[in-house]
This record gives C-alpha cells, structure tokens and sequence, in this order.
C-alpha cells in the first residue's frame, strides 16, 4: 500500500513528460534559420536549429558575447544590433537601453528567440579591447592619451581667474550675512548682482566653494533670471520699452537716437562704464508710452531730444559719487 | 451564489493573498517600479493561478484522494504548475506572439511564484468545491493584482518626488508601502466572514 503514492507520483511524471516532449516537438521547432553576423568588417553566414535563443546560437558559433547572468536579462551586458527578424523589443530589456540604442535596434542577444532569419551585427570595441588584453600591445604610459581622427587630443588645462582680495572680502561679508539659512542662493545671487552690477565668475566659484552647492546649480540659477548677467555691466541700466505700445509711439527711433549717443549696441557697455542699453518688453506703464527706465527710475511721455538731459543727470551723480 | 460571491470579495480584500498572507513577494518587490511591469505580471498571475488551480483540483480529487496518496499533494502540485506554466508558454508563443511580448515574458518567473502555490494548497485545505475553487483562485490573483497596482502607482508617484532617502530606495520603501497598504486593508476585516 505504501508504494501507490511513489506509482502516483511517477505516473504524473510520465504523462507531463510525454506531454511536454510532444508539445515541444510540435510547438517550439521552427526549421532551420540562418543568421548573418556582421562583425570586423565581414559577414559570416550559418544555420541554426530555430527555437533557441541568439546568445546560446552565437556563443556556440564563436562569438563570445559577454555575459554574466547567463541569459536571464539582469547583467544587459549581451548587446548586439539586430538588424532584421528579431521582433519587437521587450519590455525586460528595455531597462538596458537608452532611447538611441532603442531606435537602433540594439537587443540583448539572451532575450531574441531565433524564429527565421536573422541577420545581427557586432560591435567591434568588444574584440578590440579583447585583442589588445591577448597581444600585449596595450602600453600603460599611454593611459590618458587617445587618438582621434589621426590627431591627438587633448584637454586644455582649467583657466582660474583669481579673485581680487577686496572683492573676496566684499563677497564673504555677503556670504556672512547669509550663514546657516536655508534656500538662500538667489537672495546672494542678487546680493552679489548689486555689489558688483553683474555675476562675476571668481566670485561665483568662492560662494560655490563656501556653500558647498556645486557650481552647476549656481550656474542654472544665474543664467535661467534675466535679472543676473555673467557678462560685466555699467552702473546705471537703461531700459528702452519696445513693447507693442511704446514701439508704435516711437520707441525704436528712441532706441536708435540712444544708440547713437552712447555710441553702443543694444546689450553693450559705454567705456566708461557708466551706463548699460537694454531693451524690455514692457515694463507697465503703457499709459505714458514711450517709456524708458534708467535704473529704477522710469521716464514717460520720451522723446530724443530729452536723451542728453537724462544722461547728463546720471553723468553728474556719477561725477559727484566718485568725488566724495 | 452567495456563498460565491463571499468568497470573491474575501480573496480580494480582507484575505488578499499578497497583503494578508504575504505571498509572492518576490515578483511583488522586483516588479512594482511601474505599472506598466505591474499590470503585465498580474495578467500573468490571473491567467497562471486560475488556470492551475483549474487543473490541480481533478488531480487532487480524481487521482490522489482515490489511491490515497493524499501526503504527495505538494510535490504533485508543483510539478503540474511548472510543467504547465511551461506548456503554456509554448503554446503562447507559437500561437499569439503579441500576448508573449506583453505578458508571456513573465510567466517563466510565476512558475516558482508561491501565490500559485498557495492557491491551490489553500483550495485543498478549505475543501472547496471545483466551483468555488475557480472563484477563490479568481478572487486571490485579482486581489494580487490589486495590491501589486496599488504600490507600483504609489512608487510611480513617489518617483516624480524623488526624495526617497538613500537607504530606502528599491526594495525598501516597497516594504514599507506594502506594510502601510496591508494596514488599512486591515480595515476590512469584518466586512465578510470566511473561515
């Protein structure tokens, strides 16, 4: 009696065995199919049984694919380009991928079942990097030197601006200021656009090196607002309105009669840096276009001829603040 | 009917087999990063659960309860399974390739998936009947599904936030969500009453 369990279990066995041995004679064959590989500059040509998977067919035809999960789409190490009859890609390998080897058709070979013809192409870095292992021809003196389209490259040593002490000092006073409070990158930023009228670029590398905010975020901030610049600017900023009431008003021929006198392009520096020529959109006060603002202070109902007073104006300020 | 329906809603909600029974957890962890993986494995898991309990139940009551080999029901289940999910794998790929390419790939990692398991152990030891049988295995996977869907969206969402520390990112903030979820289906304990 005790031996009909065992007779039990090893008739189950038999019938699944029969059953899947069936299945597999009737299902999984699929003829036989030629793969084409691609790989140092010539094609190769031969014929597998369909049914396997493309890294076993390739690795017992010689081509050693690198591998470490054997065929289980965790390591994503077994990368050819499928270039005809390897199906859509799945969704395990896709992880694996960046979108351009996507488009490219590039597969893990342990995840293309071989159903038809199949043609594939083999990346030659892997041999090559393989052949200069076996040779010995890989000479570590040469380790940082590579050589491209016949010429060698190389990189330019990092050009570091020194920061003028004063500046060092004016610009610690500000970090000072700010020591131990969150979220304060843009209140320095700004702190240091008007002590210096821009960002310069020393000064941006010693705030990054006393906040420890790495130079890149420092870098997004001061380039996405339109209220910093990383090129220099003059002490006062003038702003001519060319939004759509101020320019029917007459704005451009302001701009150009500005142009003119300061003897500078839109975005430019006087020499004696006294003043910057800036365009805006609009600054709100299209109820007494044409408009222009020097610094903070707005001029409405403008006409050309009342350029030379204005700028004489600011010329004195500046005139009286350098005096005293 | 009733009696069906009791079942259904208790595999689904108060004895969710991932949340109450902490069952197939492995693919439940690996495979909740988006919903996307999530929905392709829990149509696996319906179709692979239902399908073998189907099968597992005129085994147990036509072949072994009658020898009285009732003690090798383990083994003879996980054969069946394996040699099933196997089998239907095949027959998927040669048939319908386009439900290979989004579920079929996840079915080899079901064949050692201990919901699966479970189910059918689980149908034996109620004594249900083939009827009721196809109901819970049913109700458990779409319960499954339930719970894998509930935390890959939540990781999905989390992922947008991004401030998951660095020790708990992957598998451990899946636990703890998991842990929270299984908490409030705590709350439907006295909704339906199943031995």
């Amino acid at each position: 009696m005790i031996f009909v369990p065992v007779l039990v279990i090893n008739l189950i066995l038999l019938v699944i065995t029969i059953l899947l041995s069936i299945a597999d004679r009737l299902l999984v064959s699929y003829g036989e199919c030629k793969i084409t590989v691609y790989h140092e500059g010539e094609s190769k040509e031969f014929s597998v049984d369909g049914g396997g998977f493309l890294l076993s067919e390739l690795t017992s035809h010689g081509y050693n694919i690198p591998s470490s999960c054997a065929g289980k789409a965790s390591c994503g190490f077994c990368k050819v380009q499928v270039q005809k009859g390897g199906g859509q890609i799945l969704p395990t390998e896709e992880i694996f991928m960046s979108r351009e080897e996507k488009l490219s058709g590039i597969r893990l070979s342990c995840q293309v079942k071989v159903k038809n013809d199949i043609d594939i192409f083999i990346p030659d870095f892997l041999t090559t990097v393989r052949g200069i292992v076996k040779n010995k021809t890989y000479d570590p003196k040469l380790r940082w030197r590579f050589i491209k389209d016949g010429q060698e490259s190389f990189v330019p040593e990092k050009r570091l601006i020194k920061l003028d002490p004063r500046d060092e000092t004016a610009v610690d006073a500000i970090l000072d200021e700010f020591e131990g409070m969150r979220g304060s990158l843009v209140p320095i930023l700004q702190r240091i656009n008007t002590t210096f009228n821009y960002l310069p670029e020393p000064v941006l590398w010693r705030t990054a090196k006393r906040l420890h905010v790495p130079m890149s975020s420092i870098y997004r901030l001061a380039t996405f607002y339109n209220a910093f610049s990383l090129e220099p600017k003059g002490k006062n900023i003038i702003k001519v309105c060319m939004g759509t009431s101020c320019y029917v008003k007459g704005g451009q021929r302001i701009l150009d009669s500005m142009q003119n006198k300061l003897g500078v392009e839109v975005g430019g520096n006087t020499e004696d840096m006294n003043f910057t020529l800036e365009t805006v959109s609009c600054i709100g006060c299209c109820g007494q276009s044409p408009v222009i603002s020097v610094n903070d202070n707005i001029y409405g109902y403008f006409k050309p001829k009342m350029i030379d007073e204005v700028l004489h104006e600011y010329c004195k300020k500046e005139l009286e603040k350098s005096q005293s | 009917m009733t009696h069906a329906i009791t079942i259904f809603i208790a595999a689904i909600l108060t004895h969710n087999i991932a949340l109450t029974y902490l069952l197939g957890m492995c693919p439940f962890v690996s495979l909740s990063r988006s919903t996307k993986t999530a929905f392709g494995m829990s149509v696996a898991v319906i179709f692979v659960v239902t399908l073998t309990a189907a099968i597992n139940w005129p085994i147990y009551h036509l072949i072994l309860v009658p020898t009285g080999s009732k003690l090798i029901y383990y083994i003879v289940f996980i054969i069946v399974i394996a040699a099933t999910v196997q089998l239907v794998e095949m027959i998927m790929e040669r048939f319908f390739p386009h439900l290979q390419s989004a579920f079929g790939i996840f079915l080899p990692l079901i064949t050692v998936n201990c919901t699966v398991l479970a189910v059918s152990v689980l149908m034996v030891l109620r004594t249900y009947s083939y009827g009721m049988t196809l109901v819970f295995a049913f109700g458990s996977a779409v319960g499954w599904m339930l719970a894998i869907m509930i935390v890959a969206a939540i990781n999905e969402k989390l992922k947008l936030v991004g401030n998951v520390p660095k020790g708990l990112q992957g598998a451990g903030i899946i636990m703890i969500i998991a842990g929270i979820i299984a908490l409030a289906f705590l709350g439907f304990g006295g909704m339906v009453d199943v031995k």
